[in-house]
């Protein structure tokens, strides 16, 4: 017992240290990526040193709340996430933000934390913002669907659901 | 003796779901009731004081036409949907995410043909979130049936139990998706009534629309709580009926002249 006492406080001992050192060193530069509108910015949606503790906490946390009551005009949405801190290819063309070296990766690399957020979550603003400027609920693209193309006719009848 | 093991005891119902776990005492005391005030995203939870519904009126719906599913397809990005590499075309039929089905009634004695667009119909007693093991199927406060895509774990019980066949699994990754509609593998899903205009403070739903467009105006969609809504004016004023009106679900979805 008094062993695993020992044993506990050691590792968050340990622990604390760890992510005190990978502070220090994140807080050195910044990962913003240039080219993204975050990088005209000079802070996030809360202070950079915050959000760099505390996103995966405020997203959690929003998660349930958009999904549950519907309360989209927040200021730690996801989607506005990626609008904002998205960049851009010399052509214009979004880069997908958990890419190799985009603001999503490089941390998440370093801290060796796997992210499912974008098993479901666009990873650039579909469809893109107008005049490349994001805001608003759902990054403000929600209106520029129709410009999407290529629609599927499905096959009529009752039986082609989709099977379990 | 049959009929009352038959009958459908909601009062029974809501007392098992409370003392399974509680999850049915949604009411909260003490929220206040909000009204939403034109185009505004929404900034307050959603309540109660709604019950978003549709009235499909069948004579109206056109054969042939698939305006509705088409709007579907492109508002909720069931048109990125990709055939995976090796697979056949009619196992993808049959796999891909289809939240509208056009479904074609006949009726055998005097061969009376109806048209009509089947979705899920937003119960407001659901079957699918009374079996979801994790409650990521689950009925919004204004009535909408919605799955928690953080909280599914694709185990696909919710499939089984609607009697609408109205969810759909996702069995591949899928590579493109809409900001607004997250999509991923292993995930359930069904029609939102297009929440993401919902809390948008948008007037009606892409397949209304599409349907209204085409001019054939089949599809009516309100809130059937408010007595002045087009919606509630026109179920009181015709016959209309719920698909299994057997099951007492009370539909959020009804149809006419079926």
């Amino acid at each position: 017992m008094a062993n695993a006492v020992i044993r506990g406080s050691l590792l968050s001992v340990g622990l604390a240290g760890a992510l005190c050192a990978l502070a220090a060193q994140a807080a050195g530069d910044s990962h913003v990526v240039p080219g993204s509108r975050a990088a005209t910015l000079e802070h996030c949606v809360a202070p950079t040193p915050f959000m760099r503790r505390n996103h995966m906490e405020l997203l959690l946390h929003q998660r349930d709340i958009t999904v549950h009551t519907g309360v989209v005009s927040t200021k730690y949405s996801i989607v506005d996430c990626v609008a904002c801190h998205v960049s851009y290819t010399g052509e214009h063309k979004p880069i997908p933000i958990n890419g190799e070296g985009q603001f999503c990766d490089t941390c998440h690399e370093d801290a060796a934390v796997q992210m499912d957020c974008f098993e479901c979550h666009a990873t650039v603003p579909v469809p893109a913002p107008k005049n490349g400027v994001a805001g608003g609920p759902h990054g403000g693209l929600v209106r520029d669907a129709v410009a999407l193309s290529g629609s599927v006719l499905h096959p009529e009848g009752p039986e082609e659901g989709n099977r379990p | 003796m049959k009929e009352t093991s038959e009958r459908i005891d909601q009062q029974r119902r809501a007392f098992i779901a409370t003392a399974a776990g509680g999850a049915a005492a949604t009411v909260v005391p003490g929220v206040l009731l909000y009204t939403v005030a034109g185009a505004e995203p929404r900034s307050e939870p959603v309540t109660s004081a709604v019950r978003w519904g549709m009235l499909i009126d069948t004579a109206k719906c056109a054969d042939g036409c698939s305006a509705c599913v088409t709007a579907c397809d492109e508002e909720n990005g069931l048109n990125l949907q990709q055939k995976p590499e090796g697979e056949s075309e009619e196992k993808w039929e049959r796999q891909k995410s289809v939240w509208i089905r056009k479904v074609r009634v006949r009726d055998n004695l005097s061969g009376h043909i109806s048209n009509l667009p089947l979705m899920c119909q937003h119960c407001e007693h659901p079957p699918c979130v009374d079996v979801c093991p994790t409650g990521a199927s689950f009925k919004r406060a204004d009535g909408i049936v919605l799955v928690d895509r953080h909280t599914c774990i694709g185990c696909r019980y919710c499939m089984l139990a609607c009697p609408y066949k109205a969810r759909s699994f996702i069995h591949e990754r899928v590579e493109s998706k809409l900001s607004r509609v997250p999509r991923g593998k292993g995930c359930v899903e069904s029609c939102t009534l297009c929440v993401q205009r919902r809390d948008d403070g948008e007037a009606s739903t892409a397949c209304a629309d599409a349907c209204a467009r085409e001019g054939h105006k089949a599809i009516v969609f309100g809130d059937i709580k408010d007595s002045e809504s087009p919606l509630s004016r026109r179920l009181a004023s015709m016959a209309t009926r719920q698909i299994r009106e057997d099951l007492a679900l009370n539909t959020g979805v009804r149809y006419s002249n079926v």
